[in-house]
């Protein structure tokens, strides 16, 4: 059976189906949500090799997690999220780095004759950039927010504080945003 | 306001810039994850025993109380245990009130006058005198003694 077939199962019964051994079940999910906690783990590290270690060990909880799983309590997303915060947050404690963004690599070049994406990786580098300037629980929930397309009450349940709390957050983070990139435009030259 | 929705709007490019760059995982790390499901499915079933849904149910009946466990109980969650034996004292408690219980219903069902049908022969020299304990005890007073020529003498009580 093709796993499109089975795309629309939500990601609570396929949970349910892996615990009790459907392999089927654990290849779709690997396929729907490691895409998902990658991006994640690299915006919030900005390296590539350690998103992708941070990935497959949010991943290896979510396997283990599994049989004891209670249906309809959250989002596995949301589950999924804040191990991805908290395993970057481990990392980049342990590094002794405030600033993860600082060896970013650089994004694979588009195609020549593609100008509006040139200046697309342009801007995503440079926003990159900014968010490694953030403090961390800021940087975390403008992520959620405007890249990940959260809500602020499922924000506030990732990160574990209020609504109030993220709005805050979401409100400074956005205005040292601003003041980083503005400094960036003069140097990007072509960005509005 | 215009100012603060400008840079709203500019921000605004940048993240849909930064949504448009998905970080698609390479063949490499999804086999790897892949790999991992696979492994803990293996491990958590050889830990955990497969079973039918026949020895589910017999299990299941195994695990519900019959009547002697309802009766017998155990301690609850809450450390107490309100099971109707404990309640009563406990077994030796129980015990008790089953023998007295027994003892209660023999002595109901005996005949009205048990003891004249097993009364007590009494053989004296002269011959033998049958004391009827069981009138001595009921009225009080006098027994039939029996003599050898077969004439019956009322004896006082406290004389035999």
């Amino acid at each position: 059976m093709p796993f499109d077939a089975e795309t629309n199962i939500s990601d609570d019964v396929l949970l349910e189906r892996f615990a009790r051994g459907d392999r089927v079940a654990a290849q779709i999910l690997t396929l729907r949500l490691t895409p998902i906690v990658l991006g994640h783990a690299y915006r919030l590290l900005g390296q590539r090799d350690e998103a992708e270690d941070v990935a497959q060990e949010a991943m290896l909880r979510l396997w283990r997690m599994a049989p004891d799983w209670q249906p309809g309590t959250a989002k596995v997303t949301t589950w999924l999220y804040r191990v991805v915060a908290n395993l970057c947050t481990d990392r980049l404690r342990r590094a002794g780095r405030a600033a993860p963004l600082d060896e970013a690599e650089e994004p694979a070049d588009p195609a020549p004759s593609a100008p509006d994406a040139l200046q697309e990786v342009a801007r995503s580098r440079a926003l990159q950039d900014a968010l490694a300037t953030l403090p961390e629980r800021q940087r975390q929930a403008i992520v959620l927010r405007h890249i990940e397309e959260l809500g602020n009450p499922e924000i506030a349940e990732i990160m574990e504080i209020s609504v109030e709390a993220v709005e805050s957050l979401l409100s400074r983070g956005k205005r040292a945003l601003t003041a980083s990139l503005h400094h960036r435009q003069d140097e990007l030259g072509y960005l509005q | 306001m215009t100012g603060t929705s400008d840079k709203n709007d500019t921000l605004e490019e940048y993240f849909r810039a930064m949504r448009a760059r998905n970080e698609s995982p390479n063949d490499d790390l999804l086999a790897r994850v892949l790999a991992d499901a696979e492994a803990e499915q293996t491990r958590h079933a050889s830990s955990v025993p497969v079973m039918d849904a026949d020895a589910a149910v017999q299990i299941r009946a195994r695990q519900t109380p019959g009547f002697w466990g309802r009766l017998t109980g155990g301690a609850t969650r809450s450390g107490f245990d309100f099971s109707p034996l404990r309640l009563l004292g406990g077994w030796p408690v129980a015990t008790g009130f089953a023998a007295v219980t027994c003892a209660g219903i023999w002595i109901g069902t005996l005949p009205q006058n048990p003891i004249s049908e097993t009364g007590l022969f009494v053989v004296s020299d002269a011959g033998t005198e049958l004391a009827a304990w069981g009138d001595v005890m009921a009225f009080g007073l006098t027994s039939e003694t029996v003599s050898a020529d077969g004439t019956t003498d009322a004896v006082p009580a406290e004389d035999l």
